[in-house]
């Protein structure tokens, strides 16, 4: 598969929340020497803001955030050692998770920082990455909690 | 009117004598009290004279007109099937699941052997109930004491399991999904009826937080509907009352709003409380217009509720109370519920200032 398909095809299984072929996709990217820098840049990131673009515009529900996040969370682990070998995460300065409130809320979220991270440096983009995943894992989405976390801290 | 008139007459589609109110309290009843939580409840037990004390007081002291007449959480039935709750010792932070009864998906063939549960016997339920049947002889018949639970997937992750594994649980294993689902639905009605026995006298309050905020419209009508049309029967046929339903998830989506529709019109729900995404007018156009059942006119709990000021409550009220208020068959509800951290000076504003901007005629 030449490079544009196989990060096409990464891009999508990241979407779709599909495990096995996203690992699948990025494997081979890693084996065919693609650079992690542009497997990072082209698939991962435009898939994040896919995702953050589906939550905005009510397509994209928890269920789907989820299984994506794990797709997500699958590829992170294939990736960190290539992006991640000259550096710790510790080092690299990616702005912790701030994503608050529903689903749209956290999905203007993601758009926002995918964009503002246009023009960083490969390591910011794995930091960041990992970051998403986790945030996207451990996020709270439940509306009752949501609100009742919102008027407690206030 | 008396406030069970009050309140029948918005749920029949006729117009009453004020706007009815309807502050959905929880936790909040304890708090105003000076207590924390563990002060009224353990993993198996609820404090009977406490919760009483809580709840009339509040009723009186706020002057609202319906109420679930004792304590309500997320917990009952948890601990017995296995799970463990989180009791705070901390101001204004409900009562939540520390550990669920189904943390991996094998777990559910031991969970399956401990139902069905007994309200009259199982962990928190019974002393639940002694405080209901309390608060409905304290209170009379002429004040509406509604019954109050969830259903299908919403009472799914209430009783058996985690929102974030459930909604995976959705696409990766959806026929598992749906038998849980049953499971919690026959528990619902069961608790449902319990209440019912002890006194309650009025529509049931029916919650649900998935909606279409956290699952589709399209899984909404797979693991929600089915379970509020038998969960509706079986209230409807038993105690000849009606079903209430509060729901989250933006309805002004063309898909979100046909499973709305699919709730009245297929499941039999008799009125719609929805939360902070609808404003009074589209209530007013949308629910009570067009579906043609009552609905409840929104104040957001977090802010002004919660938060104030007590001038801005009133200004809020007053405004949302002459967009969505003209013509009747309307309550006025906070967006989830008046929140446990809620200062009375709020919780009071906002019951006086519907009161006082929402008498009939306008």
């Amino acid at each position: 598969m030449d490079i544009d398909n196989n990060l096409k095809a990464l891009r999508e299984a990241l979407f779709d929340g599909e495990v096995e072929e996203a690992v699948e996709a990025v494997t081979q990217a890693i084996e065919n020497n693609v650079d992690a820098a542009l497997v990072i840049k082209d698939a991962v990131l435009p898939a994040i803001n896919d995702m953050g673009d589906g939550m905005a515009e009510g397509d994209f529900f928890m269920p789907e955030v989820k299984i994506s996040a794990k797709a997500l969370k699958a590829v992170v682990e294939v990736l960190k050692p290539y992006v991640l070998a000259q550096k710790n995460l510790s080092d690299i300065n990616v702005p912790p998770w701030t994503g608050e409130g529903d689903i749209d809320d956290v999905g203007s979220y993601l758009m926002t920082t995918v964009t503002a991270a246009q023009d960083q440096p490969v390591e910011v983009h794995a930091g960041l990455f990992i970051m998403i995943a986790d945030g996207l894992d451990t996020h709270e989405f439940t509306p009752c909690k949501i609100q009742g976390k919102e008027a407690a801290e206030n | 009117m008396n406030k069970k008139e009050r309140m029948e007459a918005v749920f029949n589609m006729e117009q009453p004598d004020v706007i009815p109110v309807f502050p959905r309290v929880m936790a909040q009843a304890i708090f105003d009290m000076g207590w924390s939580l563990p002060d009224v409840s353990t993993q198996t037990t609820l404090d009977v004279d406490k919760v009483v004390e809580a709840f009339t007081t509040n009723i009186k002291k706020y002057d609202y007109d319906l109420c679930f007449g004792t304590y309500m959480d997320h917990g009952f039935g948890v601990p017995t099937l296995g799970g463990v709750l989180e009791i705070p010792e901390k101001f204004g932070v409900s009562v939540s699941i520390k550990i669920p009864p189904i943390q991996e998906r094998e777990d559910w063939d031991e969970v399956k052997k401990k139902l069905p549960l007994d309200p009259l016997k199982d962990d928190r339920m019974p002393d639940a109930l002694k405080a209901l049947k309390i608060v409905c002889q304290e209170l009379g018949d002429e004040y509406p004491i509604a019954p109050a639970y969830y259903t299908g997937i919403c009472a799914a992750n209430i009783l058996f399991r985690d929102v974030s594994s459930l909604t995976l649980d959705c696409v990766e294993d959806p026929e598992w999904v749906d038998e849980i689902c049953q499971a919690a639905t026959d528990f619902s009605i069961d608790w449902a009826r319990a209440q019912y026995d002890a006194g309650c006298n009025t529509v049931f309050y029916l919650g649900d937080h998935f909606g279409t905020e956290l699952i589709s419209p399209k899984m909404g009508e797979r693991f929600i509907l089915p379970y509020v049309g038998q969960f509706v029967e079986a209230i409807t046929k038993e105690y000849g009352q009606k079903v209430f339903m509060h729901i989250h998830g933006n309805m002004k989506r063309p898909k979100s709003f046909a499973l709305l529709e699919k709730l009245v019109k297929e499941a039999g729900i008799a009125g719609i409380h929805l939360d902070e995404n609808h404003d009074a007018a589209w209530i007013r156009e949308n629910i009570v217009d067009k579906l043609g059942v009552p609905g409840a006119l929104i104040v957001h709990g977090p802010d002004p509720i919660a938060s104030g000021p007590t001038e801005k409550i009133e200004s809020v009220v007053k405004e949302t109370v002459e967009v969505g208020g003209p013509g009747g068959c309307v309550l006025m509800g906070p967006s989830c519920q008046v929140l446990p951290s809620t200062p009375g000076p709020n919780f009071k504003t906002w019951v006086d200032a519907t009161h006082k901007f929402g008498k009939y005629p306008m």
